[in-house]
């Protein structure tokens, strides 16, 4: 048990397979195929009649002690735990090649994706994010359509990818932020890259969610309105926000809980917008008894933000600009 | 090629950086040489505009390098593992670089074939990250990066100082061909006062920010240098 334990801790396949082991067993006690309690409620009681027996269970906890201590000795030295010896392949992203410096950029993305466990994360709990609608579109809150709710809902299933990984747009570059400063890189090129890839990945966010059409075909058109909200919007906030984000972002610590980079003021007046805006355009409308109304107001908001993005491209570099010795500074320090 | 004009850098009035004036001229091989602390990197970081002076401007080609870009596309530097991609294979980041440069594939592969010897074959097709190499092939990588770009303005902050014996010889040669032959200024920052003053045509001295010694390098300057330093 203990041993099984310890694998899960240090890998995530025995961690699944655990977790798959427990939901067996209570499974099977539950449509009564196996009991497992019975078992222990056996065991128990033979404990209690006999008394002697004890040694038996205080024999297998001193094996599992003695067993633990010899695996903690042999895995005290830290880069044994965490060094792996597979060696690795250049990777080649053909279909990019084509985009020039911009598709070499969005190829650096998707490595960054790949190969660094906490961008990974991000982008896999926006995967998750396409499940919530499985929680939220149900019938409690489709009939009466509780349109503010289901906005909401919308506005997180095509725009976590931007707001999870977006927050940290340059942060996520801390460790070879010196390097491309220093390169012949034009930086509104840089920001028209991340520009694209946040479309991207709201598009294939918004692509994969009409399949809650088939629940109810109004729950296209909300989520089609967060998504120009996120792409045209959002995405400009997400951005601009993250020229003011000076704290680095070390990729080498893989840990799940590690928030680097994360809070102060601007974080906060940035969920504001992302996540309020969208409902601060909505509500007056809602009062009005127009909520579809209110709907197509923020979907033009978000188009209307999408025709001005060479604008924003522009307004960003500039900020950029003005703000790059921070962020230098900030990322430099370890 | 370059010029410093009453360049000021500064941490809370603690001067780092104080030149009133330096010029750099087309194809001249520069050492700086200082204690730490004598604000070496700094003074590359100026050059690079990776941090805001206080006072004063620096001009690449007349042109202020702290408000326009076209420098960057004759100018190549390596300081530290913060100018290369960790999380890229060295081949992967040669052909970023490469296509920042304009340089196709086979352009990049054909000039790596240059670099076999200096790589010493732990580079590529290493099966590795950068981030996994050691800090000595990591400066290979940087300075092999530094040099597909083909600039006209090179700069190095010491490095010799992570490379093996070997590794630094054959650099002192690289850089010797690439001075005569390219006509490249090149700027190295370095402790080792033997390589510097067997390379360098020019080495400066700086201590507290300031440059204290300009000097044309002859067969007195090792021992002027050693002089300085000895305590």
């Amino acid at each position: 048990m203990l041993y099984v334990l310890r694998k899960a801790f240090l890998s995530g396949w025995w961690m699944a397979g655990f977790a798959a082991a427990v939901a067996l067993f209570i499974a099977l006690d539950h449509y009564r195929l196996f009991s497992i309690s019975a078992i222990s409620a056996f065991g128990g009681l033979t404990l209690l009649r006999t008394p002697w027996l004890v040694i038996l269970p205080l024999a297998l906890f001193a094996i599992a002690y003695v067993n633990n201590r010899r695996f903690l000795l042999k895995n005290l030295y830290v880069e044994e735990l965490s060094k792996k010896t597979g060696s690795v392949r250049s990777t080649e992203y053909s279909w990019l090649q084509r985009w020039g410096v911009l598709g070499e950029l969005v190829a650096l993305d998707i490595r960054l994706i790949l190969r660094n466990k906490r961008p990974r994360q991000m982008v896999v709990s926006a995967g998750l994010m396409l499940f919530y609608g499985l929680i939220i579109y149900r019938p409690i809150y489709m009939h009466p359509f509780n349109t503010t709710l289901l906005l909401f809902a919308g506005l997180l299933i095509t725009g976590m990818f931007i707001i999870g990984f977006g927050r940290f747009t340059f942060a996520w570059q801390s460790g070879s932020f010196d390097g491309l400063l220093s390169s012949d890189l034009p930086m509104s090129e840089y920001i028209r890259e991340k520009f694209m890839l946040y479309t991207a990945g709201a598009t294939i966010a918004f692509v994969l969610s009409t399949f809650y059409g088939f629940i109810d075909l109004r729950i296209i058109l909300l989520q089609a309105a967060t998504y120009l909200y996120n792409i045209g919007v959002n995405s400009v906030v997400t951005i601009w926000s993250s020229t003011y984000s000076y704290k680095r972002i070390d990729l080498s610590k893989g840990n799940s809980f590690n928030y680097e980079g994360s809070g102060g003021t601007t974080n906060l007046i940035y969920m504001l917008i992302a996540m309020a805006g969208p409902l601060a355009i909505y509500l007056p409308f809602q009062f009005l008894h127009q909520p579809w109304t209110g709907v197509a107001a923020v979907a033009m908001i978000g188009l209307a933000g999408l025709l001005g993005r060479f604008w924003w491209i522009d307004l960003i570099t500039k900020g950029f600009y003005k703000r790059k010795y921070l962020m230098l500074e900030g990322f430099r320090e370890k | 090629m370059i010029s410093i004009h009453n360049i000021v850098k500064a941490y809370n009035s603690n001067i780092v950086v104080d030149i009133p004036s330096l010029e750099l001229k087309d194809g001249e091989l520069i050492g700086l040489v200082g204690n730490n602390g004598a604000g070496k990197t700094t003074l590359f970081r100026l050059l690079l505009d990776l941090v805001r002076a206080n006072k004063g401007e620096i001009l690449s080609r007349e042109h202020k390098v702290a408000a326009t870009e076209n420098w960057k596309k004759y100018t190549a530097a390596y300081l530290d593992e913060g100018f290369l991609i960790h999380y890229l294979t060295p081949e992967e980041y040669f052909y970023f670089i490469g296509k920042l440069h304009r340089l196709s594939k086979a352009d990049v592969d054909e000039f790596l074939k240059n670099f076999e010897t200096f790589f010493d074959g732990s580079i590529l097709k290493s099966g590795k990250f950068i981030r996994d190499l050691s800090k000595g092939n990591q400066f290979k990588v940087g300075i092999a990066a530094c040099l597909l770009q083909k600039p006209e303005v090179l700069i190095l902050d010491e490095p010799f100082a992570n490379l093996d014996p070997s590794s630094q010889m054959r650099l002192v040669r690289m850089l010797k061909e690439l001075s005569t032959q390219n006509k490249i200024t090149v700027l190295v920052s370095s402790h080792d006062l033997n390589h510097i003053t067997d390379v360098c045509h020019r080495i400066l001295l700086m201590e507290k920010g300031r440059i204290i010694k300009d000097i044309d390098t002859t067969a007195d300057t090792l021992q002027e240098l050693e002089e300085y330093f000895s305590v």
